[in-house]
C-alpha cells in the first residue's frame, strides 16, 4: 500500500512536469514556425512605413537617391540609428533622421525631418506605449513641430498652447532626441561629455589617496550601451585601479554613475547623479553598491540580484552597462 | 446541453462585457474607435474559438493539477501567433491596439470560458461556446465603441482592417455639438455604465416575462 502510495507519488513528481515541459516544448515549435513565417513580412511592412514616412515628412512623391550620412556618437548614444538624405534632381530636399528610444517602454521606433531651417516633421513607426496617453501625446508631434525652425525648443507642455494629453516619460524622451537632431541637422556643435573630476574618482576607487589619472574616451559597443569614459588612476606612481563612467536612461534619463576596478574586484559604485524614483530605482542603486563591492569583475555579476517590483528599467539599464564594463575590462580593456 | 442555447447564452444571457464584466481593460480602452474595437473583437473571437477548441481536444490529457499552467501556456502561444499575424497582415491595425492585444492573454474571458467550459465539454460544443462568446463579446464592443465614437466625435469612420485605409466616413454632429469627454477615458466609464445598466434592464424585463409566461402557462394548467 505504501509503495503503491509512493509510486503514485513519484510518478506524479516526474510525470507533471514532464507534462509541462512537452506543452510548453511544443508551443515554442510552433510559435517558432510562425516567426519565421510572418517575420519576412512584419520586416518588409516596417520598411513600407519608413519609406512612406520619408516621403511623407518631406512631402514628396518619389526621390532620385538617398545616401547615408555619418553618425555623431552623442546621436547614436541618444538612439538615433540612421540619417539620410534625400536627392531630387541633385539637389538635397531635406535629411531625416531614424531613432529607437526608450520611452515608458522600449522600442519607440519614430522618424523626425528638416529642411531649410525647419522641422519638416514627425513619423512614428510603432511603439508601445499606453493608449490613451504616451500613444496620444505621440499622435500630435508632428503637428507640434512642423515648420518650427530648428534653432527653437519643441515640444514644450507648458506654453499654454498646448492642450493634449500630456506623457512627461514619453514626452521628454522624444524631445531629447528631436533637438539632438536639430543640433545637429544645423551644424551646431554636439555637446561633448565631460570628463569626470578626481574627487569622483576617489569615490568609485574608494581611495582618497589617488591623485591623477588619465581619461580615455570610449568607442564601439561601451560607448553605445552609455560608457561615456574610461579612466586610469594613480596614487603617486602606483596604479590605483580602472573606473569606468556611464551615462544612460534608466527609468528616468541621465542616471550618471561610476564604477570602480581594482585588480579583477570591484571596489566602489558612485552615483554621480540620477532622477530615479528614490523608493524604487534609487533603492536599487544602493544596493548594487552594496553588492558590487568586493565582488570580482564578472559579466554576471548582478544576474542574481533580486529586483523588486516597479525597478526592472532601472535593474535592466544598470545590469546591461555593469555587463559591458566587465567584458572590457576582462577581454583586456583594463 | 442544446447547441442552440450554448451559443445564444454567450451572446445574451452570459454576455462577457455586460452581464459577466469581464474583459473590461480592452473594453474600455479599446473602445475609442469604431474600427479598433472591431479589430479587438476579431482577435478575441480567433483566440477564444482556438483556445476552447484546443484546449477541450487535449482536456483528458491533461492532469488536473497543472491545467492553469496549461492553459496559460495555450492561451498565451495563441495570442502570440495571432499577434504575430496581424503584425504581418493587419499592420496599421496591429499598430492601433498596440499594448491591447498582447494582453488578450489575461483578458478573463479568454480564460474563463476555457477554465469553466472548454475542459469539461466536447470539442464542437467549445467551439460553440467560443463562437457565441466571442460574437457577444464584439457585440459588446461595438455597442460601446459606437456610442463613444458617435457622441464624441460627432460621426462613424470606417477604414480597411487589412491597409488602414479610410474607406467611409460621415458627421451627423456639428463639431460645435459633439461631448469630446466620450472619447477620453471618463468618458469609458461614464458610457460603459449606462449601457450596462441599459442592457442589465432589458435582461431583466424578459427574465420578468418569461417567468410571468411560465406562471400563467402553469395556472392555465
Amino acid at each position: 500500500m505504501n509503495s503503491n502510495m509512493a509510486k503514485k507519488k513519484m510518478n506524479k513528481m516526474l510525470l507533471l512536469p514532464l507534462f509541462l515541459g512537452v506543452v510548453t516544448l511544443s508551443a515554442a515549435g510552433i510559435l517558432t514556425g510562425v516567426h519565421l513565417l510572418t517575420q519576412p513580412f512584419i520586416e518588409r511592412n516596417e520598411l513600407n512605413k519608413k519609406y512612406e514616412g520619408y516621403k511623407k515628412i518631406l512631402e514628396i512623391d518619389s526621390f532620385d537617391t538617398v545616401n547615408e550620412l555619418t553618425l555623431e556618437d552623442p546621436l547614436k548614444q541618444a538612439g538615433v540609428t540612421l540619417k539620410q538624405n534625400f536627392v531630387i534632381n541633385n539637389e538635397v530636399v531635406g535629411v531625416v533622421y531614424d531613432a529607437n528610444v526608450t520611452g515608458w517602454e522600449s522600442d519607440l521606433i519614430f522618424q523626425v525631418g528638416f529642411k531649410g531651417n525647419v522641422y519638416a516633421g514627425f513619423n512614428l513607426i510603432s511603439s508601445k506605449e499606453t493608449p490613451g496617453i504616451g500613444a496620444d501625446y505621440l499622435k500630435l508631434v508632428d503637428s507640434r513641430i512642423k515648420g518650427k525652425s530648428v534653432d527653437q525648443p519643441v515640444l514644450i507642455d507648458n506654453d499654454g498652447t498646448y492642450t493634449g494629453v500630456t506623457a512627461p516619460i514619453t514626452g521628454n524622451a522624444v524631445k531629447e532626441v528631436l533637438e539632438l537632431c536639430a543640433r545637429d541637422y544645423s551644424g551646431s556643435a554636439l555637446p561633448e561629455p565631460e570628463e569626470t573630476t578626481i574627487e569622483n574618482l576617489r569615490l568609485a576607487l574608494n581611495n582618497e589617496n589617488a591623485d591623477t589619472f588619465t581619461a580615455t574616451r570610449t568607442s564601439g559597443a561601451l560607448n553605445d550601451g552609455g560608457v561615456l569614459f574610461k579612466y586610469a588612476v594613480k596614487e603617486g606612481e602606483v596604479e590605483a585601479g580602472v573606473v569606468y563612467e556611464a551615462k544612460l536612461r534608466a527609468f528616468a534619463p541621465d542616471l550618471h554613475f561610476l564604477v570602480g576596478i581594482k585588480d579583477g574586484t570591484f571596489v566602489g559604485f558612485h552615483v554621480i547623479a540620477s532622477k530615479e524614483t528614490p523608493d524604487y530605482g534609487g533603492d536599487y542603486l544602493a544596493q548594487v553598491r552594496a553588492t558590487l563591492v568586493g565582488k570580482a569583475v564578472t559579466a554576471e555579476v548582478l544576474d542574481d540580484e533580486p529586483v523588486s517590483a516597479g525597478v526592472t528599467k532601472t535593474a535592466d539599464a544598470v545590469k546591461g552597462v555593469i555587463s559591458l564594463i566587465a567584458t572590457d575590462y576582462s577581454n583586456g580593456g583594463n | 446541453m442544446k447547441k442552440r442555447k450554448i451559443f445564444i447564452d454567450g451572446i445574451f444571457a452570459n454576455n462577457a462585457a455586460f452581464i459577466l464584466f469581464l474583459g473590461m481593460c480592452p473594453t474600455l480602452a479599446t473602445t475609442k474607435s469604431f474600427m479598433s474595437a472591431f479589430g479587438m473583437g476579431i482577435a478575441v473571437i480567433a483566440t477564444i474559438i482556438l483556445t476552447n477548441v484546443a484546449i477541450s481536444a487535449i482536456r483528458r490529457w491533461v492532469p488536473n493539477e497543472i491545467r492553469i499552467p496549461v492553459l496559460i501556456v495555450i492561451i498565451a502561444s495563441i495570442v502570440t501567433i495571432i499577434e504575430m499575424l496581424m503584425q504581418a497582415f493587419m499592420y496599421d491595425l496591429s499598430q492601433t491596439l498596440g499594448v491591447y492585444l498582447s494582453l488578450i492573454v489575461v483578458n478573463c474571458v479568454i480564460l474563463g470560458r476555457a477554465e469553466a467550459f472548454a475542459m469539461k465539454n466536447n470539442v464542437f460544443d467549445s467551439f460553440l461556446d467560443a463562437l457565441g462568446t466571442g460574437i457577444g463579446f464584439l457585440a459588446g464592443l461595438l455597442a460601446l465603441a459606437l456610442a463613444r465614437e458617435f457622441l464624441g466625435t460627432g460621426g462613424l469612420a470606417f477604414s480597411s482592417l487589412l491597409t488602414g485605409k479610410a474607406l467611409w466616413s460621415f458627421q451627423l454632429i456639428p463639431d460645435n455639438y459633439v461631448i469630446p469627454l466620450f472619447v477620453d477615458a471618463p468618458g469609458a466609464f461614464i458610457m460603459f455604465g449606462l449601457l450596462a445598466a441599459l442592457i442589465n434592464f432589458v435582461v431583466m424585463k424578459v427574465a420578468e416575462n418569461k417567468k410571468k409566461k411560465a406562471l400563467a402557462m402553469a395556472g392555465g394548467k
